[in-house]
């Protein structure tokens, strides 16, 4: 328990303190996981639209596919995205590797599968009627598909919600693309990653509980601008 | 020009049975009803002239004069109004500005015309409401007003008065009444059929015929028991039976629910008439017949039936059917 204690402590005191290393890790989390998840949502909402709404052959194997791709393991993706980008490899040229846009890439590779198969079940039941009701009411196909977006809001939200969850969360991509490099790359979650491997259990358990009450925040800024809108 | 002008068009429902439209055409500012039981195809046949569903083949198929095409059919102008309409998130004045939204009309003219539709539909005080919470009659409504206020050209209505109570089917009718729109409408009610159509066609298992369905009759109930206008008594169903006074009637009697035997039987089935085959006719593998038992009722046997019982014309048999055959209209 007093080690609970001790780093509750040592958290409170680095947001205190403004603590440099701390704010860095954060600021890059957040820059990279919003950045990925924005990327990963452009593709994976009307993927998750076209699966739910159109029949087509194969699409009971595109949904095994993806449900399979939700297991993908965070080092594994990292690892995927590092044969094509290391020095010698096709990609070299551009120079990503352990760079926070390689990170970016790793990450949008890891959630556009969970991000797609949570809009695809979100939207399955109600997308072809609400679809067909407004196309049948004068909306272009574009302001159909939204409006089938629109009507289920809070179970896309989710759908993004968890997508950013798991890329702020995870440790692989970032540790394999971004090399952990200070100032740079690190994220606190590989940060947390170098606290442990140190022996710093303390340090690296208050660096989990301010990126918890980070994501917290957020959940709660989102959701009490959903219910604004909710309310006009 | 014809607003459709269909000739053997084909689409396969379900296992059951295929639509079939051998001939059907709606001319501009004619009203068209379509009664028929449940599962007749009257949702798929609204579907289809919508363009929500694909026909497997036709001869012709022509919408305002222009050919089918797959995918391709222009639906402006043409209102549609499903059974069980879906009412977006939001209250009932939003609800009835989306399509005025999607043709994108100025807020200004929206907010009047929502105001107006309001009052058409009697919902003016609800108007702040959210739209799922309404009751079913009030969804109908807001439905059919939803559709109104984008001014179609043609009503294509699935169901509009089933299961409402008097004062949304009062709404209904008066809007349908008061705008003249060509319309085609399916329905159970015959009565209301007749009051807002100029034709009414039948449909049974997906095929469109001129005539009402058959073995319909009416007549006079006095308690469970319905005496038809040929003095044929007929025993109705127990949830009619129980309710109170006499009141005119028109019953719906599905001829395969009717039992053709060479004598009366013994059996649980309250009505049972003698009469004389007047008619007989095969169609779609099946014998249909027409017994005269004071008032005309067909029945539909198999054919290996019609040659077990040897029916031929003139023979006399015995029409046997449950009171809970009987579907009152």
């Amino acid at each position: 328990m007093e080690f609970l204690f001790e780093s509750l402590w040592s958290a409170i005191l680095m947001i205190l303190h403004l603590d440099r290393d701390l704010f860095e890790a954060l600021g890059t989390t957040l820059r990279v996981s919003l950045t990925s998840t924005g990327i990963a949502s452009l593709i994976a909402l009307p993927l998750g639209f076209v699966i739910a709404r159109y029949d087509f052959p194969g699409k009971r194997g595109v949904q095994s596919l993806l449900r399979t791709a939700l297991a993908l393991p965070t080092v594994v993706v990292g690892l995927f995205v590092y044969a094509f980008i290391a020095r010698n490899a096709p990609l070299g040229d551009m120079r990503l590797l352990f760079t926070p846009a390689a990170m970016v890439i790793g990450q949008v590779l890891l959630i556009v599968p969970l991000i797609t198969a949570l809009t695809h079940a979100a939207l399955q039941e109600n997308v072809k009627l609400v679809h067909e009701e407004a196309t049948l009411l004068g909306a272009s196909p574009v302001a159909a598909s939204w409006k089938v977006l629109s009507e289920s809001r809070h179970a896309v939200v989710t759908a993004l919600m968890t997508g950013f969850g798991r890329v702020v969360s995870e440790v692989g991509v970032a540790l394999v693309l971004g090399g952990n490099i200070r100032g740079l790359t690190r994220t606190v979650t590989t940060a947390i990653t170098l606290e442990t491997s140190q022996g710093h259990f303390s340090s690296a358990f208050a660096l989990g509980i301010v990126l918890l009450a980070l994501v917290l925040m957020i959940n709660i800024l989102i959701q009490t601008l959903g219910g604004r809108r909710e309310a006009v | 020009m014809k607003l459709y002008d269909l000739e053997n068009v084909r689409l396969q429902c379900s296992d059951r049975f295929t639509l079939a439209i051998d001939a059907f055409t709606l001319a501009p500012g004619e009203r068209v009803a379509i009664v028929g039981r449940n599962g007749s195809g009257k949702t798929t046949l609204l579907r289809l002239l919508a363009f929500l569903e694909t026909p497997s083949a036709w001869d012709r198929f022509t919408y305002r004069d222009r050919p089918y095409a797959p995918g391709r059919m222009n639906r402006n102008g043409l209102g549609f109004l499903r059974q069980q309409p879906y009412l977006f998130r939001g209250n009932v004045a939003q609800n009835l500005a989306y399509p005025l939204k999607f043709k994108g009309v100025s807020r200004r003219e929206i907010a009047s015309r929502v105001e107006a539709m309001l009052a058409m539909i009697d919902l003016a005080p609800l108007a702040d409401d959210a739209a799922r919470r309404l009751s079913g009659g009030e969804q109908k409504r807001l439905a059919l007003g939803r559709v109104l206020i984008g001014e179609p050209q043609l009503l294509l209505l699935d169901e509009p008065i089933a299961h409402l109570d008097g004062h949304s089917r009062a709404v209904i009718e008066r809007l349908l009444h008061g705008n003249g729109i060509p319309l085609l409408v399916t329905t159970h009610d015959l009565h209301f059929a007749h009051r807002v159509a100029d034709r009414v066609l039948n449909l049974t298992a997906g095929r469109i015929s001129p005539s009402l369905p058959e073995n319909v009759l009416s007549g006079r109930r006095t308690g469970g028991v319905l005496t038809t206008g040929a003095g044929l008594e007929i025993h109705l169903p127990p949830e009619t039976a129980m309710q109170n006074g006499n009141e005119n009637l028109m019953v719906m009697l599905d001829p395969r629910s009717l039992v053709i035997s060479p004598e009366p039987l013994t059996s649980s089935m309250r009505n049972c008439f003698r009469g004389r085959v007047c008619s007989i006719r095969e169609q779609g593998g099946n014998v249909w017949l027409e017994i005269d038992c004071g008032e005309r009722l067909t029945a539909i046997v198999s054919r290996a039936s019609y040659e077990e019982l040897a029916l031929n014309l003139n023979r006399e048999v015995a029409v046997s059917f449950k009171a809970n055959a009987v579907e009152v209209l």
